[in-house]
């Protein structure tokens, strides 16, 4: 009885082999898992294993040759007799194989007898016979192992009806690939399709970034805060626009800050650290991310000066390149979300400050600020004397007049 | 609290609400029990309720039948469960029968511990398992109790039921310590979950179970999967519906267990896991046991006659490569 050779399929997008060279010669005996040849596909050389007891019969084709995956490359005379027989026969230094590798012929043999026996598991068989899948076939052309167990079918059936791709988006989007009917390839587009049409959530991983800001967040809403809501007059930075309302406020407040130690005060470890000057942590955005840089030392700054420090760091923020030293050693911070149209509204202390201001749209020349204080190092009174100099400073022409002639 | 202390609560507590519960067993008097189980009681409810009897287990479980027919509810200790060979008759033709017999007119409300397994160098005699032939008596439940919380529920929950339950502990296990949550609400019959996993659905009782516990991380590791352990706590009647539950989800399943390979309890399990649940599996059933040897003294040999965390790791590592992890 002859058994034929065929060439196998040794990647997935091998057509056809080049035979680089025969292990063995007509007449050889052979046995199960001997090599008998080297075969090139597209990606490697790789070695083709006999998977049957026999003697060479012929050769089909010659060394260098080429040939398509599933042409006859060799024929095998079937012996009937036993692997171990067969050991004694083929060469004398085969009696000297130590036990471990009779062992080893053993469980080749058992794995020759599980291809023949297309051996898989249970749950594996199910499977495949519920996607029209021959296991036994598949084996033959070394499409699947064998023994195959369940996640042997899954991935010849990823491989087969999914690119690279679109397996990527499925892990992405926490599908199944049995979601899909497997009657046809799919690539990263049908992928897209379903996800759309099932209106699906999708899942993004939070980044270092976010967790950090996350934390913060967390560490902001445990303090001990309290609100004071009130508006301030907005007729001199209409009269004064040459600069923006927020380098206007970043002045005002650094002017407030400067009389009222609270809001220069900071808790750190044991202690309560009180800086001489007023900087000021300002919510500016970078594509959709939040950052919270810090205008340093705002009360020896001009207007002028005010108004290039936001320019450049808008810049920094723009290219990446803002420092973490940037966001460091403010004791007091302002969120300004006028520009968009919002009437008012709290905010949560950036990191070790001590107190945020909140800053709505202006509606009739008056702009709402909705201070948040940590109550730890602000009391009430003082908070609401911060609040009654930061609108009579507002009001306080000569104030404007001063900082714009300081230029 | 001790595994032992557990179960001397759960029986101090029960004699104090139960005027008709006593206690009959070898040694548990005076001395407080061979493995310290019942240190206390004696002093404290006096020798009409906690019995000190002759050595001779056919007649102490044949007294304990006796009185709960007329209505006591005992409670036995038998030294270890080699010697339970010796009350098989009382225990198999009487005991499991007579309620059966009796179209349930008499009820049985007895409870027989004992401890079983290879302690350290107790001779053959003295280190065998038998959970494997009191589980094929119908009419009886069979505990084995591996946890010190389990062991509290459990027995008092034993104690009052209206059945005769074996309850099986193990030798090495009375000095095991962990917290024990009285409030707990526990299912003796219920299997108890001790570890989530995916991809493995590891089985054991007693002493076995925290062997293999101490294999998981290594398995785990090199396997690259995760294993998912139950401790069987009931082994009869058996909790197959959480087992289905964990093979269903794992497609792989192990037992371990340290009575004799040939006949032993795990092969029910797994004989139940082919018939039932054939399709789902996705590697045959590996069932690591004792080998069929009588359990020899010396220590390297009696090590060798069963499963231990270094043996447990390396078949499991072995079958696991073999079958598609």
């Amino acid at each position: 009885m002859a058994y034929e050779i065929l060439m196998p399929q040794l990647s997935d997008s091998m057509d056809e082999g080049k035979l680089i060279s025969w292990r063995v010669k007509p007449k050889d005996v052979v046995r199960i898992g001997d090599v008998i040849a080297e075969v090139e596909s597209d990606k490697a050389i790789m070695e083709v294993q006999c998977f049957k007891n026999g003697e060479i019969e012929a050769l089909h084709i010659k060394e260098g040759e080429s040939a398509p995956v599933g042409t006859v490359i060799a024929s095998i005379k079937l012996s009937n007799i036993s692997g171990t027989e067969l050991n004694e026969k083929a060469d004398e230094p085969a009696k000297e194989k130590t036990i471990q590798e009779k062992e080893l012929n053993i469980h080749a043999q058992r794995q020759a007898q599980a291809l023949d026996r297309s051996m898989a598991s249970p749950k594996a068989k199910v499977l495949a016979m519920s996607h029209g899948l021959n296991i036994r076939s598949l084996q033959k052309v070394q499409r699947l192992p064998s023994p195959s167990h369940e996640k042997d079918i899954v991935y010849y059936l990823e491989k087969r009806f999914f690119t690279p791709r679109s397996l990527n988006l499925i892990k992405k989007y926490k599908l199944d690939i049995f979601d899909f009917e497997l009657s046809k390839k799919y690539d990263s587009k049908d992928v897209d399709e379903y996800v759309n049409k099932s209106k699906l959530s999708t899942f993004k991983p939070i980044g270092s970034f976010q967790k950090a800001l996350m934390k913060n967040l967390e560490k902001s809403f445990q303090k001990p805060v309290f609100h004071i809501y009130d508006h301030i007059d907005s007729s001199y930075f209409q009269l004064y626009k040459d600069y923006s309302i927020s380098a206007w406020l970043i002045k005002v407040f650094s002017m407030a800050m400067m009389e009222f130690e609270g809001f220069r005060s900071s808790i750190k470890d044991d202690g309560i650290l009180l800086y001489s000057n007023a900087s000021i942590s300002f919510a500016m955005l970078g594509g959709r991310k939040l950052y919270m840089p810090v205008i340093k030392d705002a009360n020896m700054l001009s207007i002028k000066e005010i108004k290039h420090a936001l320019k450049n760091i808008q810049e920094d923020i723009n290219q990446g390149s803002l420092k973490s030293s940037q966001m460091q050693d403010s004791t007091f911070g302002i969120s300004n979300l006028g520009t968009t149209g919002i009437e008012g509204f709290d905010a949560l202390i950036n990191q070790d400050d001590s107190a945020i201001a909140a800053i709505g749209t202006q509606i009739d020349k008056k702009i709402s600020v909705n201070l948040t204080i940590d109550h730890r190092l602000i009391d009430g009174y003082e908070a609401a004397l911060f609040m009654q100099r930061l609108k009579a400073l507002c009001l306080d022409e000569e104030f404007f007049k001063r900082n714009i002639e300081d230029v | 609290m001790l595994y032992r202390e557990a179960l001397n609560l759960a029986l101090d507590e029960e004699l104090k609400q139960d005027k008709n519960l006593v206690l009959l067993g070898e040694d548990i008097g005076a001395f407080g029990g061979t493995f310290r189980v019942t240190e206390g009681l004696f002093a404290k409810y006096g020798k009409n309720r906690v019995i000190d009897t002759p050595i001779a287990e056919l007649s102490i479980v044949g007294n304990a039948i006796g009185m709960a027919i007329a209505g006591l509810r005992p409670v036995v200790e038998l030294m270890t469960a080699n010697f339970s060979l010796l009350a098989f008759d009382q225990i198999i033709n009487h005991m499991s029968k007579i309620p059966y017999m009796s179209a349930g007119k008499i009820r049985l409300p007895m409870v027989i511990r004992m401890p079983q397994g290879v302690s350290r160098q107790l001779g053959a005699q003295h280190s065998e398992s038998y959970e494997q032939m009191l589980s094929a008596v119908p009419g009886v439940f069979v505990f084995a109790v591996a946890d010190p919380t389990y062991a509290y529920h459990a027995l008092r929950q034993s104690i009052r039921m209206d059945d005769p339950v074996i309850f099986i502990e193990h030798e090495l296990l009375y000095n095991k310590n962990s917290e024990v949550d009285v409030n707990a609400k526990v299912n003796p019959f219920k299997a108890r979950l001790v570890k989530e996993g995916d991809d493995i659905t590891i089985i054991s009782y007693l002493k076995m179970l925290d062997d293999t516990l101490t294999c998981i991380d290594e398995i785990e590791k090199s396997l690259n999967c995760s294993c998912e352990v139950i401790d069987l706590c009931s082994l009869n009647p058996i909790d197959f519906q959480s087992l289905e539950v964990s093979i269903s989800k794992t497609g792989r399943v192990v037992l371990v267990e340290e009575g004799h390979k040939m006949g032993s309890f795990g092969a029910q399990v797994i004989s139940w896991a082919a018939e039932e649940l054939f399709y789902l599996l996705d590697a045959p059933p590996l069932r690591l046991s004792g080998e069929n040897v009588p359990i020899a003294y010396n220590r390297q040999l009696e090590l060798a006659s069963i499963p231990t965390p270094q043996s447990i790791t390396k078949d499991i590592i072995q079958w696991g490569k073999q079958s598609g992890l």
